[in-house]
């Protein structure tokens, strides 16, 4: 099944493209936004890696990757609410 | 098949060198520690492309997560950082 | 089987695409936060779903049911994180571009004090 990892390789080339939100947000809740997104998008990409790829352990990763960037970004918007 | 490994590798490295520059470039505090964030998940996906999980399993958790959690507490803790 | 899977990754990746597309394109701080729900929903739900029936078809009943829970945990929880952001970004000072209609959640914490 190789258009599972072309399916990744299109994911990682919107992740990038996402880079340019990130350098040219005008406030930092653009960025914080942006930042999330390419945490899931990179989770994604990660899964079709190890279904292509065939090993159980890679999953994991994904997540744990998936898992604590929702804490990531829970900590930013409480510490912009200014109650932290 | 092997072609699109290459390319998927060479995105990531690409976006770690993005998220790098980033780093250093920002004047705001809060929006490098959001590109550090980016730059922690796209180094565990590396890892994963250089078959070493154990090592991404501890990248992903550290690097994308608790060193940006860590910071942002230290960073309530001198009240913004603002340079004076 | 394998027209299936395709159709499902194609779904996914024009959801995120288009996402993609909003939050480069959109004008505004709040428009830019619906465009990231809708990446974060439907373009993960498409190459989640892709994923599970390729590993249920090959005969990893395991792998497809640890797919299924990592979609689920980002389907649920995401909401929950655009909410607490969107909040957060009111009473940091950002409003949209142009003005209000009407401004029930400022008249709400006008009322709590």
């Amino acid at each position: 099944m190789i258009e599972l990892i072309y399916a990744g390789v299109f994911y990682i080339l919107l992740s990038i493209v996402l880079i340019y939100r990130v350098a040219k947000g005008p406030n930092v809740v653009d960025r914080a936004v942006a930042s999330d997104s390419i945490d899931i998008m990179t989770s994604v990409a990660l899964i079709l890696f190890s279904l292509y790829s065939g090993r159980g352990i890679y999953l994991d990763i994904a997540l744990i990757i998936a898992l604590l960037g929702f804490i990531g970004t829970v900590l930013i918007s409480r510490y912009l609410e200014g109650r932290l | 098949m092997a072609n699109s490994i290459v390319i998927l590798n060479t995105l990531v490295i690409i976006g770690i060198l993005l998220c790098a520059f980033l780093t250093v470039y920002f004047e705001n505090l809060l929006s490098s520690i959001i590109a550090l964030s980016i730059l922690g998940s796209f180094t565990a996906l590396e890892f994963i492309m250089l078959h070493a999980p154990d090592v991404a399993i501890a990248e992903a958790a550290v690097g994308a997560v608790l060193s940006p959690v860590i910071f942002i507490v230290a960073l309530r803790k001198v009240k913004g950082g603002e340079r004076r | 089987m394998r027209i299936i899977v395709d159709i499902f990754l194609i779904f996914g990746c024009f959801f995120a695409f288009a996402g993609t597309v909003g939050i480069i394109r959109m004008p505004d701080s709040f428009c830019r936060m619906q465009s990231s729900t809708n990446i974060a929903t439907l373009g993960t739900l498409g190459a989640v779903l892709g994923g599970a029936v390729y590993s249920f078809w090959s005969g990893n009943i395991g792998t497809g049911v640890k797919v299924l829970v990592i979609g689920m945990f980002i389907v649920l929880t995401n909401p929950i994180a655009g909410h607490a952001i969107c909040k957060a970004a009111y009473k940091y000072g950002i409003r949209p571009d142009k003005k209000f209609v009407c401004d029930d959640y400022g008249r709400d914490i006008a009322d709590g004090k």
